[in-house]
């Protein structure tokens, strides 16, 4: 009986000892993990603020491009009245954008104190998605994964043999046929229209909004969280309604949840100054020409930096300034 | 008698049940130091980071609220608001060191905030000059001054006589006046922005298209023609002397190997010397040296402690944010660096942005102190410090 005892209370002591230190490191690593875990939900929140604030950047690209091109609807023929003149006309003055024959103040494209929602979560496949394909027609060598021996013609030479690039959505063309005679355009429409759901691999959906304020100024919404943009529930449409599974409570806790910032820029079609510079002073002596270098002058003289497109912007004008706002204004 | 044997435990048994004890014991000491050691590792690294972002996160509320030069409920940190009629700093109203009538005519001399003051297509926004009206012009090309010039109208006396065209006929050496310039608007802003705000915000304010430079009455600080030798010369501070021109510039070739920045008004209790040195360029270019490189940043990006009355073994916090032109291009430099509490080492992550320009951070101030209202409901906004 007493040697029963005794070994009921090694065991006793033993399952005493090894379950505190189970314990003991159960709750160290419990207590790990609950830090790591609060931890990556602290840097989501990180993440969410630098997505919204790359949104800043996207709207004034946005804003910069719409301000020349991509007006005409989906579909159309490219026509003389593809080009606008931004936002407010550097033709008269007056607002914009406008084609070319159009002169007279015309916001019908974007009215004044209206709004754009530009949702940019990763898309299942964007309208006019290419394929990925890094070469279509790579440099041929003996070693290369089509060979060519070194006396051929076509050895070393960058032959553009086969279209590059080619849509996403098959058409028909192959390696096999290059001429492309079986090439057609029965699934045009839907490479034009793309698949626009969001990947569902995607994590916190980013979008921006813009309100346009007057005529080159612009109330920017830059936003991280689930609700693609927009601002309520009574803002959408029953098939946008439709993207939320009709749930107002799941719109609503996606629109509590993320990042809001707002700003306020100004557009300008002021893109470069035009920088008179001596010409013989490239070429080593001191004397004055008359000359002022053209925007996008790409017959630079090596070393000459300053005369390539590093010099010149772009032509889809500048932004003036940029205002945070400090909270959140009534429309945007 | 009765014998009782008691059970007990030999030495031998007694000795390896300690030695087991001891190796069961330390072995599962060694287990809690390791797992307690990670833990510790795991909480101090976790620290760091939560450090690290709460730097991010000040970098950004500095870029986008220019808070570290200048804090509107701080007045103790509103070194760059000093400034009288004329000789402004970057936080300087424009009531004070420009104020001026806005309307649409060519004499208007306030600062215009509309976009449609500035847009392109308005006339007056046109900078009308010669882009080779040198140093040393004898007029050869005409006086551009006549036609576009900060004064509306020029007296006679306001031209400088000279022989036009040396060993030619003549031209007008001298004008009776008072002659009417059709074009002034463009020059008074220019000038204007300049005298309130220096060079960072001369450039911050103007379109990218600008030309740094204008036509005043001719005097001893001009050419022949009426432009500024400062703008043109580079004996001066504004322009650099970049391929040995001088003449008119636009802000690529002044800020071809030199930069204008915002001078943290720490770096100097004397409102003077911050106002000059909002009035220089900096040498940040090639064939710079590391002596220019220090002065810029120590005067331009001195860092925030942010973490001053930190627990002893927490890391150290500072952020800087610094704002520069280089390269035609308005650069916003954030520097986050921790130190670590235990080694000393002192790690940075630095990072530029896009955010708040310095237009937009004196929109954001009320004039009378504080962040200014603003709003697009329709109901009228707080005066700002580019109110005038």
């Amino acid at each position: 009986m007493s040697s029963l005892m005794s070994n009921s209370s090694r065991s006793g002591t033993i399952l005493i000892i090894v379950a505190g230190i189970s314990a003991l490191l159960a709750s160290l690593t419990v207590t790990f993990l609950a830090r790591m875990r609060a931890d990556a939900e602290e840097m989501q929140a990180v993440v969410r603020e630098t997505q919204a604030r790359i949104m800043l950047m996207s709207a004034c690209n946005w804003i910069q491009e719409a301000s020349r091109i991509g007006w005409e609807p989906a579909g159309t023929a490219p026509t003389a009245n593809k080009e606008t003149f931004g936002w407010i006309d550097v033709r008269d003055n007056k607002l914009g954008p406008k084609f070319l024959a159009n002169n007279v103040d015309d916001p019908s494209r974007f009215p004044l104190r209206s709004f754009k929602r530009f949702p940019m979560f990763v898309m299942e496949r964007p309208p006019y998605a290419l394929q990925l394909t890094a070469s279509y027609n790579p440099i041929r060598t003996p070693y290369s994964p089509d060979p060519v021996d070194t006396a051929q013609a076509e050895f070393g030479m960058p032959y553009l043999r086969y279209p590059d690039p080619l849509p996403a959505v098959d058409n028909n063309w192959t390696r096999s046929d290059p001429t492309g005679a079986n090439v057609n355009a029965t699934r045009f429409a839907e490479w034009e229209r793309g698949d626009q759901r969001a990947r569902t691999t995607a994590n916190d959906l980013s979008w921006f909004r813009i309100w346009r304020e007057s005529g080159a100024t612009f109330v920017v919404t830059c936003g991280a969280g689930g609700t693609k943009g927009f601002r309520s529930w009574s803002e959408m449409t029953p098939d946008e309604q439709a993207e939320f599974s009709n749930d107002q409570g799941l719109f609503n806790s996606l629109s509590n949840s993320e990042v809001r910032l707002w700003y306020r820029v100004e557009w300008s079609a002021a893109v470069m100054a035009m920088d008179y510079h001596m010409l013989d002073h490239s070429l080593g002596r001191e004397r004055d020409h008359y000359m002022v270098w053209p925007i996008n002058a790409s017959h630079s003289v090596a070393g000459h930096e300053y005369r390539t497109q590093t010099h010149a912007r772009n032509m889809g004008g500048t932004i003036r300034w940029v205002q945070r706002l400090v909270s959140e204004p009534t429309h945007w | 008698m009765n014998t009782r044997y008691v059970r007990g435990f030999t030495l031998i048994e007694l000795m390896i049940a300690v030695s087991l004890g001891i190796i069961l014991v330390y072995t599962a000491t060694s287990a809690f130091r390791v797992a307690a050691q990670a833990v510790t590792t795991a909480n101090r690294m976790s620290l760091e980071n939560a450090v690290l972002r709460a730097g991010y996160q000040i970098a950004h509320r500095d870029l986008d609220f220019w808070t570290n030069v200048d804090d509107p409920h701080n007045t103790g940190r509103q070194g760059l608001r000093p400034g009288g009629l004329g000789s402004g700093m970057p936080f300087t109203r424009f009531s004070t060191s420009w104020p001026g009538a806005v309307s649409d005519s060519e004499t208007a001399t306030g600062h215009d905030p509309r976009d449609t003051a500035w847009a392109m297509g308005n006339k007056r926004v046109w900078w009308r000059g010669n882009m080779a009206e040198k140093n040393n012009t004898d007029l050869r090309f005409g006086r551009y001054s006549l036609f576009a010039n900060r004064n509306s109208t020029l007296a006679a006396d306001q031209f400088s006589s000279v022989e036009v065209l040396s060993g030619m006929a003549m031209m007008n050496t001298t004008y009776g006046g008072p002659v009417t310039v059709p074009h002034s608007w463009a020059y008074n802003q220019i000038s204007g922005l300049e005298k309130s705000l220096g060079f960072y915000g001369l450039c911050d304010y103007l379109p990218a298209n600008a030309i740094y430079s204008w036509y005043e009455p001719y005097s001893g600080a001009s050419n022949l023609g009426g432009m500024p030798f400062w703008l043109i010369s580079p004996d001066w501070p504004f322009n650099n002397g970049d391929g040995g021109q001088q003449t008119p510039r636009g802000k690529y070739r002044n800020s071809y190997q030199t930069s204008y920045g915002i001078i943290d008004p720490r770096s100097s209790n004397n409102p003077d010397e911050l106002r000059d040195r909002h009035r220089r360029w900096y040498h940040l270019g090639y064939g710079s040296g590391e002596g220019s490189h220090n002065e810029f940043n120590d005067w331009s990006a001195i860092p925030d402690n942010h973490l001053a009355l930190k627990p002893l073994n927490w890391p150290g916090l500072d952020v800087s944010v610094q704002r520069f032109i280089k390269n035609t291009r308005f650069v916003n430099l954030a520097r986050v660096t921790w130190t670590n509490p235990i080694s000393g080492q002192v790690a940075e992550m630095s990072f530029t942005a896009f955010g708040t320009t310095l237009r937009g951070a004196r929109q954001q101030r009320g004039a009378t102190g504080g962040w200014a209202k603003w709003d697009n409901d329709g109901s009228t906004n707080d005066p700002t410090l580019d109110s005038n």
